[in-house]
């Protein structure tokens, strides 16, 4: 296909460059500012939409992605494999597992963790970790995060998560 | 031999008439998939995922055990070799548990890559599945029965390489499993082999079980230097610059697929009593104080070197230089791990020379028998002016005669990497922290006389350097290069 080359030098005809000019009311300020006072007043007398976060707690859907849970299966065993699934998932690298063997008597696994860490802070609440797990090991709870004093506490165990 | 031309896949090649189809296709980079097939290995023919079309043939045949012919046309694609391989990968995965969230091999298994290019994405069985014995075949070597594909690689092995013959199939049909013979154990020193070619998570490591997802290592090349034959392997590091596991590399001129058990598990000293910071007189120095301490010590008259067959050919050569403009009435001895009988194995031999690179000492410094240097020497009277020690022997155990030298020195200069039984003698003015093979980058001259090289693997772990930069750093070509690390 050729190419017009007359047409495609036509620009359209470039508007004149001038400071534009403000109204003398809106120069003189006073207005704006009532303007914007009226404004915060109506909102002051709103019910606010923010809480006393974290001694309020906001409510949250039944679908909500908190805080994890580790889940054990019908003898109480963490279900968990240790498979590094959910750490490998995860785009946070928030996910520390270490693996040992698991106890000759808990019938059909072998591997469990012996370290299973979240650093919550890290952690972006994405779920892929739960969509990742091929053994229904970690589930999300409608749990909002916590707030602590030191980051160490932040990072939950094994025991933590598996009582979430 | 003689030569026969083919066409794989439409190109035409040429290989040697004794080649199997799988042969002539690998090495001209058409893959075909494969289980039971092992380059080193005899052939067997029994997984029949290696299936390809023949022109002129009724149906697929096994590339492993069909022999090249002049003018054969082999398809490795096709409507009859996918589905045939589909079949295969459905038959193999019947009674597999797939377990792989708690298997070792996940991730570089190739039930799950077939399975991946030629398998269907989901199992038609519905009965129960058989469930295989789990047992421990020896010390380094577990067994994962409802794994196993029963492809006899292992039993080959134990056959035909270590020669042993320790493992067996038991019972038949879908309830075949791999089994010890009665009263035998797999603890030969090249079991862990079996580890390496069994192509599925049946035979794993004891030693690596658990300790990390093969995806979350990474791998360099090496050569290990564990005796004289260097075979070639490839070290695996998790992201905190620990070493794993140590694996072979193929190199048909040296160790083949093969490696032994030791050479694979000896790396413990890489991070275990490393030598930290240079020392003078016993105390922590930097790098600038042990440098001019140790030129001084260096400097005496009577002066006598002492290098291990640990060291890499451009140690040497940069001491042997060094020595020679700086104090040139310095002697150089040698000295080593003792030599043993060598280990021979049907399809192995694991050198009794335990130091990579006594062959080098001879090239580079002209000492053929490296203790008998050090009997010379330790036979000798006079006192020693300073003695350069440059060890770098892991575990090094002291000798009657190394301390009888240690005594009649009157400054010692030890170069190692390790807090051993050297620095502990007592005697050492000044000692360097070098690195260990993993860390460094260097050439070793192995028993046959090829020269191999190999690179750094890892990060250093301590503030040590290499010989050839402490050299340098000593002719002061380089200021004291610090506590950079
Ligand atoms: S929710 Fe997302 S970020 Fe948090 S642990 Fe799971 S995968 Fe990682
Ligand atoms: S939680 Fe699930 S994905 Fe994560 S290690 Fe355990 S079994 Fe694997
Ligand atoms: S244990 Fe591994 S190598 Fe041995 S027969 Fe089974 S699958 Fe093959
Ligand atoms: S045979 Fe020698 S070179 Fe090969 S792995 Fe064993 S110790 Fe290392
Ligand atoms: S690789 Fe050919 S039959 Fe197994």
């Amino acid at each position: 296909m050729s190419v017009d080359m007359k047409k495609m030098d036509v620009h359209p005809p470039r508007p004149e460059m001038r400071p534009s000019r403000l109204s003398w009311i809106t120069r003189i300020y006073i207005p704006m500012i009532l303007k914007g006072m009226l404004i915060s007043l109506r909102e002051f007398m709103r019910k606010p939409v923010t809480i006393q976060y974290p001694e309020q707690k906001p409510k949250v859907s039944e679908r909500f992605r908190g805080e994890h849970r580790l889940t054990k299966d019908a003898e109480g065993h963490m279900k968990c494999v240790a498979c590094y699934m959910c750490a490998t998932a995860c785009p946070a690298h928030c996910i520390n597992i270490e693996a040992q063997a698991a106890p000759p008597e808990w019938d059909g696994r072998d591997k469990i963790p012996s370290v299973f860490e979240i650093d919550m802070l890290k952690c972006i609440y994405c779920g892929y970790c739960v969509e990742a797990c091929p053994k229904e090991a970690i589930e999300m709870t409608n749990k909002v995060p916590k707030v602590y004093q030191t980051r160490q506490e932040f990072i939950y165990g094994l025991n933590k998560l598996l009582n979430n | 031999m003689k030569q026969v031309n083919l066409k794989i896949d439409g190109k035409d090649v040429t290989v040697p008439a004794d080649w199997t189809v799988i042969k002539a296709c690998h090495q001209n980079d058409v893959d075909v998939p494969h289980y039971c097939y092992h380059p080193d290995l005899s052939i067997a023919g029994n997984c029949r995922i290696c299936m390809v079309g023949v022109k002129g043939m009724p149906r697929p045949v096994v590339a492993c055990a069909q022999p090249v012919a002049e003018g054969m046309e082999v398809s490795t694609t096709g409507k009859d070799v996918e589905e045939a391989r589909k079949g295969v990968m459905e038959f193999l995965l019947i009674n597999h548990p797939l377990d792989c969230p708690e298997c070792d091999q996940s991730g570089e298994c190739k039930l799950q890559d077939y399975s991946y290019d030629h398998g269907r994405d989901h199992g038609r069985f519905h009965e129960e599945k058989v469930r295989k014995s789990k047992a421990t075949m020896g010390p380094h070597v577990k067994y994962w029965g409802s794994r196993c594909i029963v492809c006899t690689r292992c039993v080959r092995f134990t056959e035909e390489v270590s020669g042993g013959g320790e493992l067996g199939v038991i019972y038949r049909g879908d309830r075949s499993e791999i089994a010890l013979f009665p009263g035998k154990n797999l603890d030969n020193p090249l079991s862990m082999n079996n580890v390496d070619i069994c192509p599925v998570g049946a035979l794993v490591s004891s030693d690596f079980l658990f300790q990390s997802r093969v995806w979350h290592l990474h791998s360099n090349p090496s050569v290990c230097a564990d005796c004289s034959v260097g075979c070639n392997s490839r070290v695996d590091l998790d992201a905190k610059n620990q070493i794993k596991r140590i694996v072979p590399r193929q190199n048909d001129a040296v160790n083949k697929s093969w490696m032994c058990d030791h050479g694979r598990l000896s790396f413990d000293y890489v991070h275990e009593n490393r030598l930290q910071k240079p020392k003078v007189h016993g105390k922590d120095a930097t790098w600038k104080e042990a440098r001019r301490a140790a030129l001084d010590l260096l400097s005496a008259p009577g002066s006598v070197a002492l290098i291990s067959a640990w060291n890499t050919n451009e140690a040497m050569q940069s001491i042997k230089n060094f020595l020679s403009s700086e104090n040139p009435s310095t002697r150089i001895f040698g000295y080593g791990n003792t030599v043993e009988a060598d280990l021979v194995f049907p399809g192995f031999t694991i050198s009794g020379d335990k130091n990579p690179n006594c062959a080098g000492m001879k090239q580079v410094l002209g000492i053929g028998d490296a203790n008998a240097s050090l009997k010379a020497l330790a036979a000798e009277k006079d006192s020693i002016g300073c003695l350069l020690l440059v060890n770098n022997i892991p575990n090094f155990q002291i000798t009657a005669e190394l301390k009888s030298i240690l005594d009649r020195s009157q400054n010692v200069v030890l170069l190692d990497f390790a807090t051993g039984d050297l620095l502990r003698y007592g005697n050492v003015a000044v000692a360097l922290p070098t690195l260990t093979t993993f860390e460094k980058s260097g050439s070793f001259v192995n028993r046959t006389g090829l020269t191999q090289t190999f690179d750094a693997v890892m990060e250093p772990v301590t503030y040590g350097m290499p010989e050839t930069e402490i050299v340098a750093a000593l002719r002061g070509d380089r200021v004291a290069v610090g506590n950079q690390r």
